[in-house]
C-alpha cells in the first residue's frame, strides 16, 4: 500500500528536469518535497499524478503501474492540489467542490445521494461549508484555497499530492493548510506536500526531500535534513540553523 | 454522520428544468405566431392546422389551400430554418466559450465563416463559367470550405497530441483574414454578381426550403447530443486543463471533439444562411449572465433561446420594409451590439 516513484526520468527537449528521482510515500505520512526554483518539484507532482508521462522510470501505485490505470480509476486514488491559479467565474463552492466527484460519477450521470453526502463533509472538514452559496471567484485567496482543497477531499482519495499550497497566503491560511493536511494524514491520507518555507515544511512534514537541478540532494527527518552547510550548498545563500526551544526542530534564518 | 445526510439537501439541484420547459414553450408559440406572419395573414389555429394537414400529406384537403401551400411551402421551412441555424449557433457559441473559457469567444474564431464565405463566393462568381461549381451548389461547396478552413487551422496549431488553445485562436485570425482578402478579390472580378455575394455574405433565410433543413438536420442533431453529453466535462474544463486532467478528464479528447461537432454544426448552419453574426456569441453570454456558467443549462438554454433569437430576428428582416427584406444578419448586429453592450454594463455593476 504504497505510491512509489522509481528512477523517474524526464526531460523538457534536451533539458532533464527530473534526473533519476526515487520515492515512497506510504498512507499516513507527509513527504515535504523543498529545493530552489526549478528543481523539479511541480513537474515530480506531475508525472506522480500521470498528468506527464516519464521518459524512464516508473510511478506505482499499490504495485500497479500507474499508466496502466485508468484516468478516473487513478483520480478516485490520487488528488492533486495544482499551483495558484484562481477558480472559474460563477460558479458556486458547492458546485466547483461537486466536481471533484467526477473520477467517481462520470461524465454521463448525475451524482447520487452518497456523492452529495461525500462533498458535505469535503465542505465541513475544510470549512468551506459556510461559503458554499457563495461565488466561489469571488473569495479571498485563502477562501478559495479551502475550496479546492474540499474539492480534492471530494476526490475522497487516498494520497494527495499538493504543488505549494501556501504559495501567496497570509500566515494564518498557510498554517491552515499544513494543518489541514496533518488532519488528513491523520486520517490515513499520504500527503506529499512542495514548499518553499522551510520551517513550516520542518513542522509540517514527517519526512523531507530536498531536490536540486532533478535530483535528490537529501532524504530523511527535517532534523537529518536542515543543515546549514546542505542548504547554502542548494540555495547557494548562508542560513543560521538553529533548534526551536520547545520542540527542538530546527529553524532557518537566511543571511541578509 | 446523520448531520451530514440532512445537510446535503441544502445543496441546490443542478439542471435547471423551469428556464429549459419555460423557453421551449415560448419559442413553439413564437414559430406558430411567426409563421402566420407575412403578406398573407394566418391565424395561429390555422398554423396547427396547415401543420397537421402538410404533416400527414394531404395538403391539398385544407380549407384555405393558398395559405396552406404559403405556411407549408414558404413559411414553415423558413422559420425552422432560422431556427436550427439560430439555434446550432448559440450550441456551438456555448461550446467554444466554454472550450476556450473565454466569453468573447464564438463559433466562427477557427475561421469557418471566412472559409465558408470565400467558398460561397467562388460559386456565386464563377458558376456561370465553371459548371462543375454550378452543380454543387452554394451550400456545399461553402460548407466544404468552412470545414476546410477549420481542419487547416488545426493542423497548423496543434503539437503532438496537444493544441495550445492560443496558437488555434491565432491560426484562426490568420487563415480567416486571408480568406476575408480572398473573398474580397474573388468580388471584384465580377461587380455584378459581387451584389449577390455580399447578400449571402449578410445572411438571409430567403432560400429556406425542406430541403435545406433536411440536409443540416443531421449536423445540428448531433452536435446537440454532443455538446450536451460534454457539459458535465465542460463544467470541468472550467477549472483550468491541469485541475481537470488531475479529475481525470481526457482533456485533449473532448476538446478536439467539441471542436469537431461544434465546426460541423456551424458550417452547416452558415452553408444555408449566410454570415450572422453575434447570435453566437451573443445568445450563451445572455444566457450565463442570467442563470450562471452550469453547461448542463447553458448549453441547452443557449440552443432554444439561439432559435428563439433568429426566428424573431428573421421576422423582423423580412416584415419591417416588406415587400423588401432587410439581410437578417444586419437585425442580429443591429439588435445584439446594443442589447450586448447592456449585458456588459449590468455585468459589471454585478448580478446573482
Amino acid at each position: 500500500m504504497s505510491l512509489v516513484a522509481q528512477n523517474l526520468r524526464f526531460a523538457y527537449g534536451d533539458v532533464p528536469v527530473v534526473d533519476g528521482l526515487s520515492l515512497t510515500l506510504s498512507p499516513g505520512e507527509i513527504v515535504g518535497v523543498v529545493g530552489p526554483n526549478g528543481a523539479g518539484k511541480s513537474t515530480l507532482v506531475r508525472l506522480l499524478a500521470g498528468g506527464l508521462e516519464p521518459s524512464s522510470g516508473v510511478v506505482t501505485l499499490d504495485d500497479k503501474n500507474i499508466s496502466s490505470l485508468t484516468r478516473f480509476h487513478l483520480a478516485r486514488r490520487l488528488a492533486v492540489v495544482p499551483q495558484g491559479g484562481t477558480l472559474p467565474g460563477g460558479f458556486r463552492v458547492h458546485e466547483i467542490v461537486t466536481m471533484g466527484r467526477t473520477p467517481h460519477v462520470g461524465l454521463f450521470s448525475r451524482e447520487t445521494t452518497n456523492d452529495m453526502d461525500v462533498v458535505t463533509r469535503a465542505l465541513h472538514r475544510t470549512d468551506t461549508w459556510r461559503l458554499r452559496d457563495r461565488r466561489a471567484d469571488a473569495l479571498s485567496g485563502g477562501e478559495q484555497q479551502r475550496v479546492v482543497l474540499a474539492r480534492a477531499l471530494a476526490q475522497d482519495p487516498d494520497y494527495l499530492l499538493l504543488d505549494e499550497p501556501t504559495n501567496h497566503l497570509d500566515l494564518r491560511y498557510q498554517v491552515d493548510v499544513l494543518r489541514f493536511v496533518r488532519r488528513e494524514a491523520a486520517r490515513g491520507v499520504g500527503a506529499l506536500v512542495v514548499l518553499h518555507d522551510l520551517n513550516l515544511a520542518a513542522r509540517a512534514c514527517h519526512r523531507l526531500v530536498v531536490l536540486a537541478k532533478g535530483r535528490e540532494v537529501a532524504h530523511g527527518t527535517p532534523h537529518e535534513v536542515l543543515r546549514a552547510e546542505r542548504l547554502r550548498d542548494v540555495y547557494h545563500t548562508d542560513v543560521h540553523v538553529f533548534a526551536e526551544p520547545d520542540t527542538d526542530l530546527p529553524v532557518v534564518l537566511p543571511k541578509l | 454522520m446523520s448531520q451530514v445526510t440532512s445537510q446535503r439537501w441544502l445543496l441546490p439541484g443542478r439542471v435547471r428544468w423551469t428556464p429549459l420547459l419555460v423557453s421551449f414553450v415560448v419559442l413553439a408559440a413564437v414559430v406558430l405566431l411567426a409563421t402566420g406572419v407575412g403578406s398573407v395573414g394566418v391565424a395561429p389555429a390555422e398554423v396547427v392546422q396547415v401543420l397537421w394537414f402538410g404533416a400527414t400529406g394531404q395538403l391539398g384537403e385544407a380549407p384555405n389551400s393558398v395559405a396552406a401551400t404559403i405556411v407549408w411551402r414558404i413559411r414553415l421551412p423558413r422559420v425552422l430554418l432560422a431556427a436550427l441555424v439560430g439555434g446550432s449557433l448559440a450550441l456551438s457559441g456555448a461550446a467554444f466559450q466554454g472550450l476556450f473559457r473565454n466569453p468573447l469567444a464564438d463559433p466562427y474564431l477557427l475561421g469557418v465563416a471566412s472559409g465558408a464565405g470565400f467558398g460561397a463566393a467562388l460559386t456565386l462568381i464563377f458558376a456561370p463559367t465553371v459548371p462543375l461549381l454550378a452543380m454543387l451548389g452554394v451550400p456545399l461547396v461553402s460548407f466544404v470550405f468552412g470545414l476546410l478552413s477549420v481542419v487547416v487551422v488545426v493542423l497548423l496549431a496543434r503539437q503532438g497530441r496537444t493544441i495550445p488553445m492560443v496558437s488555434l485562436i491565432l491560426a484562426g485570425v490568420v487563415l480567416g483574414s486571408s480568406f476575408s482578402a480572398a473573398t474580397s478579390f474573388v468580388m471584384l472580378l465580377d461587380r455584378e454578381l459581387a451584389a449577390n455575394v455580399l447578400a449571402w455574405l449578410l445572411g438571409s433565410f430567403g432560400f429556406a426550403s425542406w430541403a435545406n433543413i433536411a440536409a443540416i438536420l443531421p449536423f445540428v442533431l448531433v452536435a446537440g447530443v454532443a455538446t450536451l453529453a460534454a457539459s458535465r466535462a465542460l463544467n470541468v474544463l472550467q477549472l483550468g486543463d491541469e485541475a481537470a486532467l488531475h479529475l481525470g478528464l481526457p482533456v485533449e479528447t473532448v476538446k478536439f471533439a467539441l471542436i469537431g461537432v461544434a465546426t460541423l454544426a456551424t458550417a452547416a448552419a452558415v452553408s444555408v444562411s449566410g454570415i450572422i453574426g453575434f447570435v453566437g456569441l451573443m445568445v450563451p453570454h445572455a444566457v450565463r449572465l442570467a442563470f450562471g456558467p452550469d453547461h448542463r443549462t447553458l448549453v441547452p438554454l443557449s440552443a432554444l433561446w439561439g432559435a428563439l433569437f433568429m426566428v424573431l430576428a428573421d421576422l423582423l428582416a423580412r416584415t419591417i420594409i416588406a415587400p423588401a427584406e432587410i439581410p437578417v444578419g444586419v437585425i442580429t448586429a443591429l439588435v445584439g451590439g446594443p442589447f450586448f453592450l447592456y449585458l456588459l454594463r449590468r455585468e459589471r455593476r454585478g448580478f446573482g
